[in-house]
Order: structure tokens, then C-alpha cells, then sequence
């Protein structure tokens, strides 16, 4: 998919492709620098994958997961990935748990999610509270950690949006001039940004085409994302079930809010508020109260609240 | 293996820091909540209103309600405690929301949204 915005607004050069289970998507100002960025955005993101997937064979992380129980050394960008995600399990009491790996496989999710979607719906195994990050043992100076036996981690949302920050960064760099990556909605951008800012439209699902979006909001800087519950959905027994677990009970939440998007200093810091809201449900508002992301909730009956600077929607 | 003490490194000192800073916010929006009964920074959207002033703060006495207790807001209404007055000595304005998008009539170059697998 390549386009471009002409006429008043900045011209914008594009450049998307499958990866990580989703559409990644580059987008730079200058036209004659999208190939390089592109090639860039491919092998970082191949990296990641081959770094913390969980549906990977070969990947860094089942080594981690082939050791349970016992101190592995890891790679450097393994070890920033667990980072991410412990520091996002602390930041946000523990509402986004690394350590919910075996409670998503015992609900269904243990394959990419087209695969999950595709075959008979299976009752969900076992149900229970995860065994919680806290239990990640993190030691910078021999870069090793520790999981207990038996934890699989998954490091999803977490990773994905660290990926569009390091990408981002790397890209702008690279290129020298501004860069955004989008993966499957999870914004981060770097460099230099167009006049008016980088246009980012809102909608229940990072498919909707611009006619869809709900909002369009503009950032500078930072990243941006959304958590939804109705995209990455599946059957389990006779109950549909999304992705994002409520730790203290190992099993999807129930959608108080239906999508949720932040901003913040990178994509990683507005990730961990939208993941964190959906499972803090009807006490989000409150406890945003302590962070500093702008946010946007839309209720399940579609009321929308704009916490922390979140511009409001216009008048349709 | 022990983890290390959290303040013994740049991103532990961070965290911390932040921790503290976000404690005072939350102290002071419980005293503006003694007083206004509300103690978060929310603005629940209408949908007839195109103000997208981050500073716009008030509770309305129609039918729906927009109630903003922002952290760069000075409300007038009595009604919104003003988180954005907290001084951490950083730049003194933890509540600004530096990062907070702007509303954008632009075609929309990318869209957030729950993860789609297309």
C-alpha cells in the first residue's frame, strides 16, 4: 500500500507490510528516503519477533521459557523487552502482568491469532491468578533473569509498542528527517514532525480506513496507542474472549470500556495506560488520576470521556 | 537473585521520582475532591461540543455533563479541583500534559485502534 496526501496538508510518503500479526506501517516526509525506512522497519521487526515471540520455536524467549526455574543470560534486546514490561507490571500495580503467558494459552491463545480464530472453538483449560511479575528476577549486571518453573511469559502489547519506538528512533536517524511506525495502531514517532502534526485517526479497529475513524488527533512527538476489546476476540467454549487478561484472575476482562487511547513520551508509556484501563474497568478514571497520559475511553455503551488533556471529539 | 535496589539505577531513580510526583497529584486532587466531590481529571465528552481546549474545565447544567479537572485547566467553576498547580521542581507542570495530542482536521495518515490482524 503506497500513498500520498497532497494539496494543503504535508505530502506524506507510505509504506505497509504484514509483520508481527498485523499491518506495520512506515510513513515519512521525504519520498526518495521510504525504501530505506521500510527495509529498516522489516529487520527491526524481525528481531523482535525472533526475540520475544511465544509462538516462535526459536525464539530468545522459549529459551527463557526451556529454563524456568533456573538464571539464563539473554540478549540485550531481551532483556530491554523484559525491562519494558516489568517496569509497565510496576508502573501499573501490576494490571499489565508479563506473567500471563499460560493464562492466555489456557484460553485459547497459544498460536497466531488467525490461526486461533480459524479452528473449532475449545473450552478454556483452568483458570486462575497469574503468578505475577514480581516473580521476574531481572539482574543488569550479568543481564540474566529468573522466571519461576513453569511461567510462560508474554510480552505482547509491551514488546510491539517497544518495537515502534526503537524503529521510530532508529528510522529518523537513519534517514535524518521525521518518521512515524505504526504497528497494528501502536504510534510512536521521531525526528522532525510535518506542519500541523502527525495526523492519527481513532477507531475501534487500526484497519478503519480514514472515512471510519471516530477522532483525528494530532501528535509531535511520543507514541500513541489503543487497546480494544473487540478486535482480538475469539471463541472459548461458548463465551467469546479477548486478549487482555485481568491477572488476578487469569481471564479476559469483562469490556467496561470498549477502546481506549493514550499519548504519551513514547508508545511503550501510552501502551501501558490503555492495557491497564481496560483491566482496571470502572475504577480507570480514577486511577488515571496518577499518571500523566492524555487518554480517551469509550465506554461500552459508547459514552466517551477524554482524561488528562485528551482533546474532545467534534460535533459530527 | 536479588533485583537491585530501584533507586540504584537512572530508570529506578525515574521511576521513584515519578512515583512521588504522582503522589503529590493525587494528594492534591483528594483535596480538591473534599471540596468538588470529584477527584479525577476526566472530561466526559458532549457530543454537541466542538471545544477541544484542553483547558476547558466545568460542570454543565444541561442535560449532559462535561466535567474537566485538568492538569493545565484554571477552572472558574468551583466545581473542578486543579491538579496542574503541583509543583514537582521540574518544569512545574506535571500536570501539563506535554504529550497530550491536539485535534486535528487532517486526513488521518495512520489509525490507533484495537489491533487489528489485517
Amino acid at each position: 500500500m503506497n500513498h500520498s496526501h497532497a494539496g494543503p496538508e504535508p505530502e506524506l510518503t507510505t509504506r505497509a507490510f504484514r509483520a508481527l500479526g498485523t499491518t506495520a506501517t512506515i510513513v515519512v516526509q521525504d519520498p526518495a528516503a521510504a525504501d530505506e525506512a521500510a527495509q529498516l522497519l522489516a529487520a527491526d521487526l524481525e528481531e523482535i519477533d525472533r526475540t520475544c515471540s511465544r509462538f516462535r520455536e526459536d525464539s530468545e524467549l522459549q529459551v527463557v521459557h526451556a529454563h524456568a526455574g533456573t538464571t539464563v543470560q539473554v540478549g540485550e534486546l531481551l532483556y530491554q523487552a523484559l525491562c519494558v514490561a516489568v517496569d509497565a507490571a510496576e508502573r501499573t500495580a501490576g494490571a499489565v502482568d508479563p506473567t500471563v503467558g499460560n493464562a492466555l494459552a489456557a484460553l485459547g491463545y497459544d498460536a497466531d491469532l488467525d490461526e486461533v480464530q480459524a479452528r473449532p472453538a475449545a473450552p478454556p483449560r483452568a483458570l486462575g491468578p497469574v503468578v505475577g511479575y514480581a516473580h521476574v528476577q531481572l539482574n543488569p549486571a550479568d543481564r540474566s533473569v529468573r522466571i519461576p518453573r513453569g511461567v510462560r511469559l508474554d510480552l505482547g502489547s509491551t514488546a510491539k509498542a517497544l518495537a515502534a519506538d526503537r524503529a521510530a528512533d532508529r528510522i529518523a536517524h537513519a534517514i535524518g528527517s521525521g518518521a512515524l511506525v505504526s504497528l497494528g495502531g501502536d504510534v510512536a514517532v521521531a525526528g522532525a514532525a510535518p506542519a500541523g502534526g502527525w495526523a492519527v485517526g481513532i477507531a475501534r479497529e487500526s484497519s478503519a480506513t480514514a472515512d471510519q475513524v471516530d477522532q483525528v488527533v494530532a501528535i509531535t512527538r511520543g507514541g500513541l496507542a489503543s487497546s480494544a476489546t473487540s478486535v482480538r476476540a475469539w471463541k472459548a467454549g461458548e463465551r467469546e474472549v479477548h486478549h487482555i487478561l485481568d491477572p488476578r484472575t487469569g481471564d479476559s476482562v469483562a469490556p467496561y470500556w470498549v477502546l481506549v487511547s493514550a499519548t504519551g513520551v513514547s508508545c511503550v508509556d501510552a501502551n501501558l495506560v490503555t492495557t491497564a484501563a481496560i483491566v482496571w474497568g470502572r475504577s480507570a478514571i480514577e486511577r488515571l488520576a496518577g499518571f500523566e497520559q492524555a487518554v480517551r475511553l469509550v465506554r461500552a455503551d459508547g459514552e466517551v470521556f477524554s482524561v488528562n488533556g485528551w482533546p474532545l471529539d467534534r460535533a459530527a | 537473585m536479588p533485583r537491585p535496589s530501584e533507586s540504584s539505577t537512572p530508570a529506578g531513580r525515574e521511576r521513584v521520582r515519578r512515583r512521588l510526583r504522582n503522589l503529590t497529584r493525587v494528594a492534591i486532587l483528594a483535596t480538591a475532591g473534599a471540596t468538588a466531590g470529584i477527584g479525577v481529571v476526566v472530561a466526559h465528552d458532549d457530543p454537541g461540543s466542538s471545544s477541544t481546549d484542553k483547558g476547558t474545565s466545568g460542570q454543565s447544567t444541561s442535560g449532559t455533563t462535561t466535567t474537566t479537572i485538568d492538569g493545565s485547566s484554571s477552572s472558574s467553576t468551583g466545581t473542578t479541583g486543579n491538579t496542574g498547580t503541583t509543583s514537582d521542581g521540574d518544569s512545574g507542570n506535571t500536570g501539563g500534559f506535554s504529550t497530550a495530542p491536539s485535534a486535528s482536521s487532517s486526513s488521518p495518515t495512520v489509525t490507533s485502534g484495537g489491533t487489528s490482524s489485517r
